[in-house]
């Protein structure tokens, strides 16, 4: 929140602010208590379901009943973690005379981007049907996932698998005769590593090899990171956080090293090295702006309501997202459109707003709407403030300079010299 | 580079032209806003949340466990019934 406060009004707005979104989280936890059965009656209307007494928690198996007798299907109900937070997913499968196969998965309930589980459920649940549940059900082996929405593929695999697998042993009394998931970095969490290592020489590094590896950087990260990967931090992410939708580390390692990366940086070196390279929405507009070459000014009125104007959106996000438990719905910044071209509705006109913007101003987005950028540098402000106080208070200058660092790179450098 | 700023400084119109850019941009941005509301509104997150509040926590606790009391109330009924019999 601003930390110029003055008017007492301004103290009330803050204090309402605060309040409010307390209120919506406690609300949105509350109102997203998983009924499974009531999600499941839901999905399956028509279908009579015995509940097995087997599994007091998850994954819950549910018996199919036909005309008052039990038929050899059953439904496992099983959570996971997708992008956006927790999923549900009910397995139908049938036994067979030594073991079960999956007939269908069931997605009866999850937290993702609407446009992205469109493609999941075109594709990713029909390779499930037949699979005897002795299978390995492990993804990029005997599963492949979504382009693009790998996080949500392997959520739902990881999800299914542990269902269907609990199922055997304790329902059928299979032996385990599957592969478990073993723990690997792979290459893609090497290719953020690395990333991560060329902004870190690009950032403290002078000279030509510095400024290579900065383009390097760049480059790097609008591939990767964003039309690879997809993994542009936005407001979504900051918020999960806080609703606990943290991935394992064994799930989503990318999700970890881009953590740790980022706020490794900005609470221990004091840097926002996200903003400064590894934003492939950034590289984006500066890219932009070297095509245009065009730098026009934003008006200064504008210019110094940006920060209270990038304030109000956030709490009106963070409104939203913690009334609906579900982040993806309350994330504005056009990055998932931009990197994967799946948008629903209003979206679709950020998105060429944002680009357009960028053509003319430099760094268009990160300057008036970016909350994430702007909440990264209040991050690096508030530790140098602590640091000062810890060190016997900060001089003018020292403040300047302050000022000037965390500015830079997200186009503010000619506001922060002022 | 000092004409060119000197020059950028002289030009009016492209403060118009860059706040009615960053106004529309908002707007679009609110739009966003409203037409995620509208879908949260179909969930109705407070209504759910002042339901389950007025619920006994036992309530909850057995709402997903409803169909274990009528086996109960099965094998009871047969045990009963087998009393009688004998």
């Amino acid at each position: 929140m601003p930390q110029s406060i003055s008017l007492p009004w301004e103290r009330l707005l803050i204090a309402f602010a605060w309040a409010s979104l307390l209120a919506a989280f406690i609300i949105g936890q509350i109102a997203a208590q998983t009924d499974y059965e009531a999600l499941l009656k839901s999905k399956m209307a028509d279908t009579e379901l015995v509940r097995s007494q087997v599994n007091k928690d998850l994954p819950v198996v549910y018996r199919i009943m036909e005309e008052g007798k039990e038929s050899p299907d059953v439904v496992v109900m099983s959570e996971g973690v997708g992008y956006g937070g927790p999923l549900v997913v009910g397995i139908k499968s049938r036994r067979t005379d030594e073991s079960a196969k999956v007939n269908e998965v069931i997605m009866l309930s999850h937290k993702e981007t609407p446009a992205f589980m469109e493609r999941v459920n075109q594709t990713f649940f029909r390779q499930f049907a037949g699979k005897p549940v002795t299978d390995n059900f492990i993804l990029g082996e005997d599963i492949d996932a979504v382009s693009g929405a790998t996080v949500t593929s392997q959520g739902f695999t990881t999800a299914i698998r542990e269902a269907v697998h609990l199922g055997a042993v304790r329902h059928l009394k299979l032996k385990p005769v599957w592969q478990e998931p073993k723990w690997r970095i792979g290459a893609n969490e090497l290719i953020l590593l690395a990333l991560f290592s060329l902004a870190f020489f690009s950032a403290y590094r002078r000279g030509k090899a510095a400024k290579y590896a900065g383009y390097a950087v760049m480059a790097g990260s609008i591939a990767f990171v964003g039309f690879y990967a997809n993994a542009s931090l936005n407001l979504g992410n900051i918020a999960g956080i806080f609703m606990g939708y943290i991935p394992s580390p064994k799930q989503h390692p990318l999700w970890w090293i881009m953590m740790i990366g980022v706020l490794g940086s900005v609470v221990v070196l004091g840097r926002n090295i996200y903003c400064q390279k590894i934003c492939p929405f950034k590289g984006i507009q500066d890219l932009l702006q070297k095509i245009s070459g065009i730098k026009l000014r934003i008006d200064m009125k504008f210019q110094r309501r940006a920060k209270a104007l990038i304030y109000s959106l956030s709490w009106a996000a963070l409104m939203l997202i913690f009334l609906s438990a579900h982040p993806a719905l309350g994330s504005y910044e056009p990055f998932a459109m931009m990197f994967s071209l799946e948008g629903l509705g209003i979206q679709w006109y950020i998105l060429p707003a944002a680009i357009i913007g960028a053509f003319f101003v430099p760094s268009f987005w990160c300057r008036l709407f970016c909350p994430v950028g702007l909440y990264l540098n209040e991050i690096v402000r508030f530790r140098r403030a602590i640091l000062g106080r810890f060190s016997g208070g900060t001089s003018k200058s020292s403040k300047q300079k302050i000022r000037v660092k965390t500015m830079r790179g997200t186009g503010d450098e000619t506001d922060a010299k002022k | 580079m000092q004409k060119s700023k000197a020059k950028s400084k002289d030009k009016p119109w492209q403060y118009t032209f860059t706040t009615i850019l960053a106004s529309v941009t908002l707007l679009l941005v609110i739009g966003y806003f409203i037409q995620s509301f509208i879908e949260i509104r179909k969930v109705k997150p407070v209504t759910v949340a002042m339901e389950r509040l007025a619920k006994p926590a036992e309530k909850l606790a057995t709402e997903s466990e409803r169909i274990a009391p009528k086996q109960e109330e099965t094998t009871e009924h047969t045990e009963e019934t087998e009393k009688k019999k004998q």
